[in-house]
């Protein structure tokens, strides 16, 4: 009887589950079309004249390719200037990566299983997912990953909204969990700790 | 450690008492209650309740949301996640679970507690060097294989060619994490964060704090340095440990329960890898026992604004309602970096805050045998 009675709570726990799971409601709203190259000719920084940093003007970053010195923000603290530099042009420059344009902070790459949506397969989606605790920082993805059959989610509207006496204001979004290899309703409480 | 003398503030008292039902010496939970801590979510979820100082803070609501609790958002619905693992070199395996959590022993699961603690990835870290940090695991996952870092990687901290296990860290986690994104906003901030120190705040500002010091986790009455769990017994440490392993991964998976509940017992383990302790001195018994109270040498939490630290993390509601926790100074001498922010290098600066005149080289040498 009582072997009976924990076989039906797990069948019951189980069909919950699978009720309770967020399902997509719409395609990926961001996705990965086409490869592009990014722009050669980066434009110039902007820096601000009243604040200190590493740098005073473009000439300044030497450290890498097509360095420019701008005024970054950082969080609660005060803006200084600060070099950046492009670490790559094309997906080619980023091994199995994919290479993100970006004129303010500098070109950089990205990791994944996909660069574009062909990579997965016919009618697949090639979707930027963001790291955890986002709101700290970069507030650029932190890879780019093949929407799967079995994803909980396509985009942020899939997944629960905090409820107005719930947990805070960031409650989750939807996300590429590698542990699971699907996409997934992940929380935005920083993770340390 | 308060070690003023000073008159002490109506407010202050009216802090302790509040606090002092909470605040009394760890018992160890029951063969039973550990058990039920296996197999019952209602257990689960009072467990959950008991240990939350306040439901103020998002640290509680979140966990008042989704542990067990038995709606569409639990986390009792996500997958358990125990994947192959292994350190660089060695070869991955998962570990070994019972699939008879009724019958386990607090010695089976002490040992799967202290595989865990150096083999179970707690968060993933795809920022790590190839080469790897000491007690980083090479974790299998569906894509390939990725970096994550275990309990170890954070909580064990070099001294003198030793390795000290649970006493702090050694691992400088924001040049590390620069590696993903050296453009990031806060990317300087992270690089002066130096070894054992990180932010675990939501919020875009930067607000590092010490990696504590598990050894004498078992004297101390309340987890976080804002005091917002109580740790009645192993339970809310493993209650604590679970949540914070999922949340580690977003809410995506949830660790195995003898996992959490076998670091648990883990940790409580560490503090006989402490030395055995000698009689208060006069000295210590005149400036710290009030607060750091033998033999735990710890206390209750105390008003932020006594605790000779900057009181800022402890007045924000994400985890702190206002109050520090009061550590045991048992292994203090090994810790490394003082203070919830590690804002004190070390004993003798840390007793640089306290004025007065007492026998300060008599007291360290105290204090760095405890």
């Amino acid at each position: 009887m009582i072997n009976l009675s924990s076989r039906l709570v797990a069948v019951a726990v189980g069909l919950f589950s699978v009720a309770a799971c967020a399902k997509p409601t719409a395609p990926p709203s961001d996705h990965r079309a086409a490869a592009t190259a990014c722009n050669p000719a980066r434009p110039a920084g902007k820096i601000d004249a009243n604040r200190s940093g590493d740098c005073k003007k473009d000439r300044d970053c030497k450290a890498g390719k097509n360095g420019r010195c701008a005024s970054h923000s950082n969080g609660r603290m005060a803006p200084t200037n600060q070099c950046s530099y492009d670490a790559c042009g094309t997906d080619a420059d980023c091994g199995k990566g994919l290479c993100v344009c970006e004129e303010a902070d500098g070109n950089y790459c990205l990791p994944g299983n996909c660069r574009v949506d062909g990579d997965c397969g016919k009618g697949g989606f090639c979707s930027p997912t963001w790291p955890l605790c986002s709101l700290h920082g970069p507030y650029q993805p932190s890879g780019y990953y093949c929407h799967t059959p079995k994803d909980e989610c396509h985009n942020d509207d899939d997944c629960p909204k905090p409820a107005k006496t719930g947990y805070g204001p960031m409650g989750t979004r939807c996300g590429y969990a590698p542990e699971v290899g699907r996409w997934t309703c992940v929380s935005q409480e920083c993770p340390v700790g | 450690m308060d070690l003023r003398q000073p008159r002490v503030p109506g407010r202050l008292i009216l802090v302790v008492l509040a606090l002092a039902g909470t605040a009394s010496a760890q018992v160890a939970a029951s063969d039973g209650d550990l058990r039920q801590y296996l197999v019952d979510q209602a257990f689960r979820r009072a467990a959950l309740e008991r240990s939350l100082a306040t439901r103020k803070t998002q640290y509680a609501r979140e966990r008042l949301q989704r542990y067990a609790s038995g709606d569409a958002v639990d986390w009792d619905l996500r997958p358990e996640w125990n994947p192959p693992a292994a350190p660089l070199g060695e070869t991955s395996h998962t570990l070994v679970l019972s699939d008879r959590p009724r019958r386990l022993d607090r010695a089976t699961l002490t040992r799967l507690g202290a595989d865990a603690f150096f083999r179970y990835p707690a968060q993933l870290a795809p920022y790590l060097p190839e080469a790897g940090v000491d007690h980083a695991v090479k974790v299998v996952m569906p894509d390939g294989v990725g970096w994550a870092l275990t309990c170890a990687s954070c909580h064990t901290r070099r001294v003198g060619g030793k390795e000290l296990i649970g006493a702090g860290s050694s691992l400088d986690l924001g040049v590390l994490m620069n590696r993903e994104a050296p453009n990031a906003p806060l990317a300087q901030a992270r690089a002066a964060w130096g070894p054992g120190r990180v932010d675990v705040s939501s919020d875009d500002g930067d607000d590092p704090q010490r990696i504590p010091d598990l050894r004498p986790l078992r004297f101390t009455s309340h987890l976080q340095h804002g005091a917002a769990v109580i740790q009645h017994d192993e339970v809310a440490l493993a209650i604590r440990i679970e949540t914070l392993i999922i949340t580690a991964h977003g809410g995506a998976i949830r660790p195995p329960r003898q996992v959490a509940l076998g670091l648990a017992l883990y940790i409580w383990s560490l503090a006989d890898t402490l030395p055995p302790v000698a009689a208060p001195s006069a000295v210590f018994t005149q400036r710290c026992a009030g607060c750091h109270r033998p033999p735990t040498f710890s206390g209750p939490p105390i008003d932020a604004a006594l605790a000779h630290a900057d009181p800022a993390h402890a007045l924000r509601s994400e985890r702190s309602h206002g109050v520090y926790r009061v550590p045991s100074l048992r292994g203090v001498g090994s810790r490394g970096a003082l203070l919830h922010d590690g804002s004190a290098a070390d004993l003798r600066a840390l007793l640089a805050r306290f004025p007065g005149r007492f026998d300060r080289n008599a007291l360290i040498a105290y204090l760095q045998g405890l």
